[in-house]
């Protein structure tokens, strides 16, 4: 899913500095847990739905929501049960089906689950992947781990595209059918998952072999052809970020 | 002469492993390769031809285990003692599968990471850089995630990085199987153009570069023998089989003198990939499958052939158009996808996708003990078509058997499903043309409708009673010319 979320632009959160939009993303998911009212919390879910418009296009815009309808509806039904305290909004045959304490839960855990996933869904929809590889590189990650990062989502469709051919042909062996249901299909997904397990794992050497013979490894320094610039605009972008974290974390002093 | 690559009493052999027999692959042999030439080193399938590149790149045996002697010299550089990485500038290699060998998320970043092992500035960078994705013509797939390509994509990224790299040697494993004629020609053009030493391995003679090839030489029998262009061709037997196997096609269907039945048809279909290259859409006029008669699907890369095929045995559903099963030649049932699954069986152009048991034994009766058989009756099944495929021991582990076995194996787990009719994607790759007609034959002996799909037109013309043509998502009836 992130490595396919690029969506190319030039609005202003496809321009502003990556590394200052990585610092925003890190300030805004820590704000999310710190204990502010629901209205902030539900404020700044809003905030990041709006800014996922400009991010990845009106029609895109709404697309994390799909994915994350079955939580949503999890989360609704399974929260407010479990809380007893509070004043009783909802009893059913005297069982406490809600209370005002438990939707105030709700509601947070819904605006955190939906705060988060959004700027998530902002950033990596903004910035293309070599931009994230670079950025996390600038604030000190090693090449190694950016290698491993790359690598990750080169193989993230290789071994997406490996499973649905071998899907195909287990399908064509009669060992999985697409109609199958509970244990049956758990049952008919084990062949499938071992071919799969079975062309990754032969794939590592090969990988390895592929990188050596790349160069990886050499003694020499190795030089970098992709760079974020600096200067002015990330100077700004970043006291632009920082003013901005100030304000998201103000509510905190207000309490 | 400057000698660039001098192999001296190589002998190799891979590791062994549970219950597998040692398998040398090259015993006490020698050959020379000299600078600025180009060398075609020739091999039938699982001769060692990708093995012996990926030891003179320094890969081998580091990455693949196994016992290696005597000495590789490239230039003064004793390849056994030196790591692969230190060889970046003085020998490239492009792979046989070019999945194996992509590591980078974008196109752009593929070429650009050697460059930055080797340690090269900026701008000397972008130079390589440009110049190479303006040559393999990889503007608009720069920002691609090469895992996305076709196959002749692939290999032309890979070309624009060997090219980026511009070492002294480079090794060309199989390289213009997958790519179209224009490209083959401008290959072997900038590989003669750049005065280095180019080994050109390939299992298949191509007349293409004959009058480039400055030495010619053959894997067999565990030797590298250098030696004439005639001498070496014999020794490949490349066109010897065809002419050995093909007297009068005895395996076609005895069927040939009675009216064919048919037993699947289509009719204006139409079909286009929902996510992906919207230019592109299969159209099929009409198309009629014959009990036990041979159909060839032909047709260049990105043509339509695996579309096609995926929806004859079920795996796509057509736009437009039907396919259905004809009963005395009137239109009788439209074929759904289940019915389509249970009627056509998939030989997979990797054998592996449909492998998966630790026995040979266990994957031959899976099908068998599914489909209800009992557990005595599927063993005997087994047995039988154990020895129809040359599977000499039921205990043996399929995923670390040789490719050729595989294939093997899994034409026999084929076999042993109840389907009227199979489909061959590309089986003849990797495997002697004598085994693959060999299993053609079995196939068509159980009287099974057969659709070939190949790249190699003299196969097609050869095997097949009708040879559909496709071109740019259209398939006709005929010969290509």
């Amino acid at each position: 899913m992130i490595e396919s979320s690029y969506h190319p632009g030039k609005t202003f959160v496809h321009t502003f500095d990556p590394r200052a939009k990585f610092f925003l993303l890190i300030v805004f998911t820590t704000t999310m847990f710190l204990p502010f009212q629901i209205e902030f919390l539900a404020s700044y879910a809003v905030i990041m739905i709006l800014l996922a418009f400009p991010a990845a296009g009106f029609r895109n815009a709404f697309s994390p929501l799909k994915v994350l309808i079955p939580i949503i509806i999890l989360i609704i039904v399974l929260t407010p049960p479990f809380i007893k305290e509070g004043e009783i909004l909802i009893t059913y045959n005297n069982w406490i089906l809600l209370t005002d304490t438990g939707l105030m839960r709700t509601c947070v855990l819904l605006s955190r689950f939906i705060g988060i996933t959004y700027v998530f869904f902002v950033f990596f929809r903004s910035t293309p992947l070599n931009q994230v590889i670079l950025t996390l590189r600038w604030y000190g990650l090693s090449m190694k781990a950016a290698l491993i990062i790359s690598m990750t989502f080169r193989f993230i469709p290789y071994i997406t595209s490996t499973y649905h051919r071998v899907s195909e042909a287990h399908k064509l062996r009669g060992s999985f059918q697409s109609g199958m249901w509970g244990w049956s299909r758990l049952k008919g997904l084990v062949p499938v998952l071992t071919s799969v397990l079975i062309q990754t794992v032969k794939s590592i050497p090969v990988m390895s072999m592929s990188l050596e013979h790349r160069g990886f490894g050499r003694n020499i320094r190795r030089t970098s052809y992709q760079r974020l610039r600096g200067g002015r605009k990330l100077f700004t972008h970043l006291i632009f970020s920082v003013i901005i974290a100030i304000i998201l974390i103000m509510p905190t002093f207000l309490m | 002469m400057n000698t660039a690559i001098t192999i001296k009493n190589l002998q190799f052999s891979f590791p062994i492993y549970d219950q597998s027999v040692k398998q040398i692959l090259f015993e006490n042999t020698s050959a020379l390769f000299q600078h600025g030439m180009v060398h075609a080193v020739y091999g039938r399938p699982e001769t060692g031809k990708t093995t012996l590149g990926r030891i003179m790149a320094g890969l081998v045996p580091t990455f693949t285990g196994g016992t290696i002697t005597g000495e590789v010299l490239l230039g003064k550089i004793d390849v056994l003692k030196t790591k692969g990485y230190d060889l970046l500038e003085h020998i490239g290699m492009v792979f046989q599968d070019p999945d194996e060998q992509i590591l980078m998320p974008l196109v752009e970043d593929e070429i650009v990471f050697p460059l930055e092992s080797l340690g090269m500035n900026r701008p000397k960078i972008h130079e390589r850089l440009e110049e190479e994705i303006a040559f393999w013509d990889l503007d608009e797939l720069r920002n691609v995630n090469p895992g996305n390509l076709s196959g002749g994509e692939k290999k032309r990224v890979l070309l624009a990085v060997l090219c980026a790299i511009n070492p002294s040697v480079w090794i060309l494993d199989e390289t213009f199987e997958e790519l179209d004629e224009q490209w083959r020609e401008t290959l072997i053009q900038r590989a003669v153009a750049s005065g280095k030493t180019i080994i050109i391995f390939a299992s298949k003679h191509i007349e293409l570069y004959d009058i480039y090839i400055a030495t010619w030489s053959v894997i067999n029998d565990k030797q590298i023998f250098q030696g004439s262009k005639d001498q070496v061709l014999q020794l490949l037997g490349d066109n010897w089989e065809y002419k050995k196997l093909h007297p009068s096609m005895p395996y076609i269907s005895h069927s040939v003198f009675e009216k064919p039945e048919t037993i699947l048809s289509v009719r204006n279909l139409s079909y286009t990939y929902p996510q992906g290259n919207s230019d592109f859409t299969l159209f099929v006029d009409k198309l009629d499958i014959y009990s036990g008669k041979i159909t060839a699907f032909y047709g260049p890369n990105g043509s339509g052939k695996s579309t096609l095929s995926k929806l004859l045995c079920g795996l796509l559903t057509p736009d437009h158009g039907e396919i259905f099963f004809p009963e005395n030649g009137e239109k009788q049932k439209h074929a759904a996808i289940g019915a389509l699954q249970k009627f056509t069986g998939y030989l997979f152009q990797n054998p592996d996708y449909q492998i998966f048991l630790p026995s040979v034994k266990e994957e031959l009766m899976y099908s068998l003990v599914q489909a209800g058989v009992d557990r005595d009756d599927a063993y005997r099944q087994a047995m039988s078509c154990a020895e129809l495929f040359g599977l000499q021991n039921l205990n043996d582990i399929p995923s670390i058997m040789s490719y050729g076995s595989r294939k093997r194996l899994q034409a026999a787990v084929c076999y042993l499903l109840d389907r009227s009719c199979f489909i061959f994607d590309e089986a003849d790759s990797g495997i002697l043309m004598s085994e693959y007609i060999r299993i053609v034959d079995l196939f068509v002996k159980r009287e099974a409708s057969l659709i070939l799909i190949t790249h190699d037109l003299r196969l097609a013309k050869r095997l097949a009673d009708t040879v559909i043509v496709f071109q740019d998502g259209r398939a006709q009836v005929g010969f290509y010319d």
